[in-house]
C-alpha cells in the first residue's frame, strides 16, 4: 500500500499524536486527522479526483494546494464550490465530488 | 442495455440482520456517521456480530433516500440512544465495488440491473426499497486506491 501521509520528516515534528477525524467521501465512510485540511485528509486516503472541469468534464485534482486554481472544489454539507484545500476538515463533514458548476440541493 | 454490463453478482442468502446505528437523510450522512461512532465509543453493542464490519443501509423513498448506518448485533435489545434496523431473511445479489472505479456511478448501474431484470425486482422492508452496503474485510478505510465494497441488492422473483 503506499502511504501518502508523511509521518517522519527531517526538520517538521510530526509525532504528536492527532486525533481522527471522521467523515463521509461520497457517501462512505473515511477519515483524516485533527489539523488536515479536507483535500488534504483525500490525499492521504489516495483519492485524486476531486471535481470536474465544467466545460468538458475533465477529471480535476489537488493542484496548487492554496485556494487559488480551484481544481479541488467540492460540495461540503450541501454547499457547492468549497475550496477544499483551504477547508479545515470537521468531524462529521459530508463531502462529494461536484461534477458541475455547483447546484445547492433541496433537502 | 444499460445496467447489463459486467453484471455478474453472486447470489447468497441471509437469515435476519439487526442492524444497530442511526439512521437520517442521505443529505447528512458525515454527521450520521459520526454520530453512531460517538454512540458506539460511549456505549459499545450488545452481542455484536463481526466487530469492524459496516453496514450502510439505504433506504429508497422515490428519488431520495435515508441511510442507516450501523453493525450487525444478535440482540435487539440495545442502548435507546440507538436506532434499529431489522432487515428480514432475503435473498442477496452480491456485487464488488471497487471504490478506484468510481462508487456512485457503478451503484447507479447496479440499479439499471435491477430494474432491467426479467426474473427479480428489489426487495422491500415494509414497502421501503433497500440496498445494503457492507463494509467489510476487503475495505481498508487508510487506502481507498485497493478497497472493494459489497453491494448487497436485495431480490424477490417477480409476480406473473
Amino acid at each position: 500500500m503506499r502511504k501518502l501521509r508523511i509521518e517522519k520528516h527531517p526538520i517538521l515534528n510530526f509525532e504528536k499524536e492527532r486525533k481522527k477525524i471522521h467523515f463521509t467521501f461520497n457517501g462512505h465512510p473515511a477519515f483524516g486527522f485533527e489539523g488536515d485540511t479536507i483535500a488534504s485528509a483525500l490525499h492521504a486516503l489516495g483519492v485524486k479526483k476531486l471535481s470536474h472541469s465544467i466545460e468538458l468534464k475533465r477529471p480535476r485534482g489537488f493542484y496548487c494546494a492554496i485556494g487559488n486554481c480551484s481544481s479541488c472544489q467540492m460540495t461540503v454539507d450541501g454547499v457547492p464550490n468549497v475550496k477544499t484545500c483551504i477547508t479545515e476538515l470537521k468531524a462529521g463533514m459530508e463531502v462529494k465530488v461536484q461534477t458541475n458548476k455547483g447546484e445547492l440541493y433541496d433537502k | 442495455m444499460k445496467g447489463e454490463k459486467n453484471m455478474k453478482p453472486k447470489f447468497i442468502k441471509k437469515d435476519e440482520l439487526i442492524v444497530v446505528g442511526q439512521r437520517g437523510s442521505s443529505f447528512e450522512t458525515g454527521a450520521i456517521w459520526q454520530k453512531f461512532l460517538d454512540l458506539y465509543d460511549k456505549f459499545g453493542i450488545f452481542e455484536q456480530i463481526s466487530k469492524n464490519e459496516l453496514y450502510k443501509v439505504r433506504l429508497i423513498n422515490g428519488k431520495k433516500f435515508d441511510v442507516h448506518f450501523g453493525m450487525l448485533t444478535a440482540n435487539k435489545r440495545q442502548s435507546p440512544f440507538y436506532k434499529m434496523l431489522n432487515i428480514p431473511a432475503f435473498e442477496y445479489a452480491v456485487f464488488e465495488v471497487a471504490l478506484a472505479k468510481g462508487y456512485d456511478e457503478q451503484i447507479v448501474e447496479i440499479e439499471e440491473w435491477i430494474k432491467n431484470d426479467e426474473k427479480y425486482e428489489q426487495g422491500r422492508i415494509e414497502g421501503t426499497r433497500f440496498l445494503i452496503e457492507h463494509y467489510g474485510v476487503k475495505y481498508k478505510e487508510d487506502d481507498f486506491d485497493n478497497s472493494v465494497i459489497e453491494i448487497m441488492m436485495p431480490i424477490v422473483e417477480k409476480e406473473d
